[in-house]
């Protein structure tokens, strides 16, 4: 959600503190015969909002084959405090919420309405439930609830800042993503055969980083023609591997923190997933590498990979 | 039918084992010469220079493939969107083809996943689709549509995921213009932007990419059909 760019008032972590929001998890599940069969998620290690599905012991489910849906309850109270000049819809309007779906890997993105509520509601519990049908999707989705200008108002005088066009985003409550395929990001390695070369290169491919996907844009070239090469294939090669892979992302940080992305990298704003700048935002902020100097950068990686298997990063 | 893949780092050096003897294309499945001798026979009837003609070409082939592949068993939405298959089918099953309309540039092989040329195919038809061959095909013939139509569509595919209803619309509405109006409208925003490149299509793809950082499509009032309309009325256009 782009909440920077908004030029209206929308939901922020006060308003969401005053609805007192109460929520279940998320629960993954599809149908088979007349039963609704469970779905497993696991948390991800490295981030709590993000979980990796797949089938439950014994079980069949793949997304080839079978739909995937999901539900969950929430629980708002002190709704009609989000109505009138304080708040972020006209006191005659419409709020609605809806679960916004989008997903690079599947080049797709829709929406799920839920409900919604006017200034009259005060306490409200809605039924967040979706299906997407078998091959819809593949790897990563973020689930967005957010709230929205279901029906306009008429504004009086205080309320002509307010949004008030049908389907205006007016926040977002909380977002999770899923992992369908593969385990999250894995950091692009591939080989290359070069007499005269180095043992490796990292190569940046970028044009906008905000938007060119990590995964094409940067790769890590080992060189099989260097003599020292049979050092990172040998049984204990992860540990020359990680020294290549903590540079590597030490060059590809410095070069985002040199650019005109670096402030919305930072905040973690204006990026699409997957993309560059997401890898870079995700590595200093939930991996937490100190990128104040160039020495305390290097220390912070190296501290963090060592600590992690190459696979789970 | 199973679904092969190729990774980066294959694609790459598969490309290179091709570029060495572009002669043989070895393809180890009987299912995958199938699909590569039913293309090549389809190009070879139509009849179209990739080279001359080239929307033309894409065009009446991105149809074939899209029909075609649909039409594998097991196939869907999810396999079309895996990079991996799309280089599978570019580099080892069908690079000659490629060669033919892009020359060498890896891209269209292998290195951009929205230019590899059959995954493009495929997405240019999908995110045109009007919900039958007849109605798709008048949308895509329509001699508004150019390859910079293509090229507008999907390296504009939008952050997070393409919102498929709306371009759909939007090619609807853009292809039913009269040549005059759009050359009117071509002219006036050529103008405005200052920039030579600059076409009414792509006025309406940047005014949407604009507009949907605040505004849910599916969302408003008359949903995508209305949405598509207001932006298109914002540019001067009633339809």
């Amino acid at each position: 959600m782009t909440n920077y760019l908004s030029p209206f008032p929308i939901l922020n972590e006060k308003r969401i503190a005053d609805l007192c929001y109460e929520s279940q998890e998320y629960s993954f599940f599809y149908k088979k015969a007349s039963s609704e069969l469970s779905i497993e998620k696991e948390k991800d290690l490295a981030d709590e909002s993000c979980f990796i599905l797949k089938a439950t012991e014994g079980d069949d489910w793949n997304h080839d084959e079978y739909e995937l849906c999901f539900s969950r309850i929430i629980k708002l109270s002190n709704l009609d405090s989000l109505f009138g000049s304080s708040g972020i819809a006209c006191n005659t309007a419409g709020i609605g919420i809806a679960v916004v779906w989008t997903s690079s890997d599947s080049r797709q993105r829709g929406v799920i309405p839920v409900g919604d509520f006017t200034k009259k509601d005060d306490d409200k519990e809605f039924l967040v439930r979706g299906i997407f049908e078998k091959g819809t999707l593949r790897g990563v989705v973020t689930l967005r609830t957010v709230f929205y200008v279901k029906s306009v108002g008429r504004p009086l005088s205080d309320e002509t800042y307010l949004a008030n066009s049908y389907g205006c985003i007016l926040g977002e409550l909380d977002s999770i993503r899923i992992v369908l395929d593969g385990n999250g990001s894995v950091f692009p390695i591939m080989t290359e055969e070069n007499e005269n070369g180095p043992l490796w290169r990292v190569i940046c491919d970028w044009t906008n980083p905000t938007e060119d996907s990590f995964g094409d844009s940067v790769r890590i070239m080992l060189n099989t023609k260097h003599k020292y090469y049979e050092l990172v294939e040998a049984n204990n090669g992860d540990s020359l591997l990680i020294e290549i892979l903590a540079s590597a992302m030490s060059i590809i940080i410095s070069k985002i923190k040199d650019s005109s992305f670096w402030h919305d990298t930072e905040s973690g704003i204006g990026f699409s997933e997957g993309s560059v700048c997401a890898a870079v935002h995700y590595f200093v902020n939930t991996l937490e590498w100190d990128t104040s100097t160039p020495e305390k950068l290097s220390e912070s990686i190296r501290l963090s990979l060592e600590g992690k298997l190459y696979n789970g990063i | 039918m199973e679904f092969k893949e190729l990774t980066r780092q294959n694609a790459l050096n598969e490309m290179k084992i091709w570029q060495e003897d572009k002669q043989t294309i070895n393809i180890e499945d009987k299912a995958y010469e199938t699909i590569r001798n039913d293309v090549l026979s389809f190009i070879e009837s139509s009849g179209i220079n990739p080279e001359k003609d080239k929307y033309d070409f894409d065009a009446k082939l991105g149809y074939f493939i899209y029909d075609y592949f649909n039409k594998l068993p097991g196939f869907s939405v999810r396999q079309a969107a895996n990079d991996g298959f799309w280089r599978y089918i570019s580099v080892k099953v069908m690079p000659d083809v490629i060669e033919k309309r892009w020359g060498d540039s890896e891209d269209y092989f292998w290195k951009n996943p929205t230019r590899v040329y059959f995954a493009r195919l495929w997405w240019y038809i999908h995110l045109s689709w009007q919900g039958d061959e007849a109605l798709t095909k008048e949308v895509i013939s329509s001699p508004n549509c150019t390859t910079d139509t293509i090229l507008n569509l999907e390296e504009r595919t939008g952050r997070n995921g393409t919102f498929i209803n709306v371009y759909r619309t939007i090619m609807y509405f853009y292809s039913r213009l009269s040549a005059s109006e759009l050359s009117d409208l071509d002219k006036k925003y050529k103008d405005l932007s200052g920039s030579k490149s600059e076409t009414f299509f792509r006025a309406v793809m940047r005014l949407n990419t604009a507009k949907v950082m605040i505004i849910e499509p599916e969302l408003c009032l008359g949903g995508e059909l209305e949405y598509v309309r207001s932006l298109f009325k914002e540019l001067g256009v009633n339809v």
